[in-house]
């Protein structure tokens, strides 16, 4: 048997061993089979533990005081010092906090506020559009006094602080000076008036950030200057 | 008119055809006709995930033993580690040592035997030659397929087939099978 007469046989041999029946049935049923129960269980639980993880570095969900300390740690550490206490406070304050469903009136809100009741009148319809005061206290944040008003629309927070500062800014700069910082999600937008200094902290954009501290400053300035 | 047809339509019009051919090589290779069945559903597992990766009017064909190969390479290594039919090497080696290059075999030995011939070549070499020799695949498609440069599938192609006749010369020595040859 030469060469070529021995590739016949060995063709005619090879191709003579029989399929098993319904092999093709069965391989084109295991291609229409959809994947595994626990597969999908096990993407599925990826997918959850992937956004918790996402949310979680994002500030959502968390639920313990340490926690909580450990995010706003790690966000004041991205702006400078004098605006970490207004974030921090912030996040602290209006984050992490669950609203009543009825929100209260201007006058309790006002009542919150001591001396400075008359800001929340002030202030009140020059948030950006849609946003609500729900929220007006005073508080300390890493031992600084804060006077703190909160604006809500939907999720989505607003926070104004007016806190001391221990050298009062020449006037000429404080009409004309915005300080500006990011901190992950957060935009924060300050401005000085005498012996206080006035901040703006959401996840607004930069530029409505700063619109509603440029909004809110003169009224805040002529009740801070004449209390 | 242009008429659709989905990729799963498609992927079957074009990949089951070869079904029965590679069954039989992926037998011949694994030896066994279980693992050869797990080896294949394996195949047209992968092949169908990346079935979008592959350009129409290319070698199906040839694409598809790529798969194949590597599928037996891999539950090979990873997960079944059985063995692929093999003599010893030595035996190989002894075997083809003593066999002259055109070792005479008779034209009246069985399928069968040379079945049992063809699996007692090193699994590397028999791949080789059944890729050659019984699929008609081109040099330079035995070595995309498997891997390997084409001067391998030609070396191996001829110890192959000189290993073939060697056991099948044997063979017919064994049974006092006579003939031309």
């Amino acid at each position: 048997m030469d060469d070529l007469e021995l590739q016949h046989r060995l063709r005619g041999a090879v191709h003579g061993v029989p399929v098993p029946p319904g092999l093709q049935l069965k391989i084109g049923r295991r291609l229409r089979r959809p994947p595994a129960p626990w597969a999908q269980a096990v993407a599925a639980a990826l997918v959850v533990a992937m956004a918790g993880a996402v949310a979680y570095q994002d500030g959502y969900l968390r639920l313990t005081p340490s926690s909580q300390a450990s995010y706003i740690a790690s966000l004041t550490h991205e702006v400078n010092v004098t605006m970490r206490g207004p974030l921090g406070d912030h996040v602290h304050c209006a984050v992490f906090r669950e609203y009543p469903t009825q929100i209260p009136t201007l006058a309790q809100l006002a009542a919150g506020l001591g001396s400075f009741r008359k800001l929340v009148q002030a202030v009140d319809g020059r948030g950006p559009a849609g946003y609500q005061i729900v929220m007006a206290h005073e508080c300390g944040f890493e031992g600084r006094a804060f006077t703190h008003i909160v604006f809500k629309s939907g999720a989505r927070l607003l926070s104004l602080t007016i806190t001391r500062q221990t050298t009062p800014a020449p006037a000429h700069i404080q009409e004309a000076s915005v300080q500006e910082a990011t901190a992950q999600r957060f935009q924060l937008a300050e401005t000085s008036a005498g012996h206080y200094r006035i901040c703006v902290i959401s996840d607004l954009p930069e530029p409505e950030n700063r619109a509603t501290l440029i909004r809110m400053a003169p009224s805040i300035r002529n009740i801070l200057n004449n209390t | 008119m242009f008429e659709y047809e989905s990729p799963r339509a498609r992927f079957e019009n074009e990949a089951m055809p070869h079904l029965k051919d590679l069954y039989r090589t992926a037998a011949r290779v694994v030896g066994d006709s279980a693992r050869a069945e797990d080896v294949l559903q394996e195949t047209y597992l992968q092949a169908w995930k990346s079935f979008e990766r592959f350009e129409p009017g290319t070698n199906c064909r040839a694409w598809l033993y790529k798969i194949l190969f590597h599928c037996i390479s891999h539950q090979r290594r990873k997960f079944l580690r059985f063995p692929l039919v093999n003599m010893s090497q030595e035996t190989n080696q002894f075997v083809e040592a003593s066999i002259p290059y055109q070792a005479p075999v008779p034209e009246s030995l069985t399928d069968q035997e040379i079945l049992a011939a063809l699996d007692r070549i090193p699994a590397d070499f028999r791949s080789v030659v059944l890729l050659t020799d019984v699929e008609e695949f081109a040099y330079k498609q035995v070595a995309e397929i498997l891997a390997i440069p084409l001067g391998t599938v030609m070396s191996r192609l001829s110890r192959g087939r000189k290993l073939l006749r060697g056991h099948l010369a044997n063979v017919a020595k064994e049974y006092g099978i006579h003939g031309r040859s």
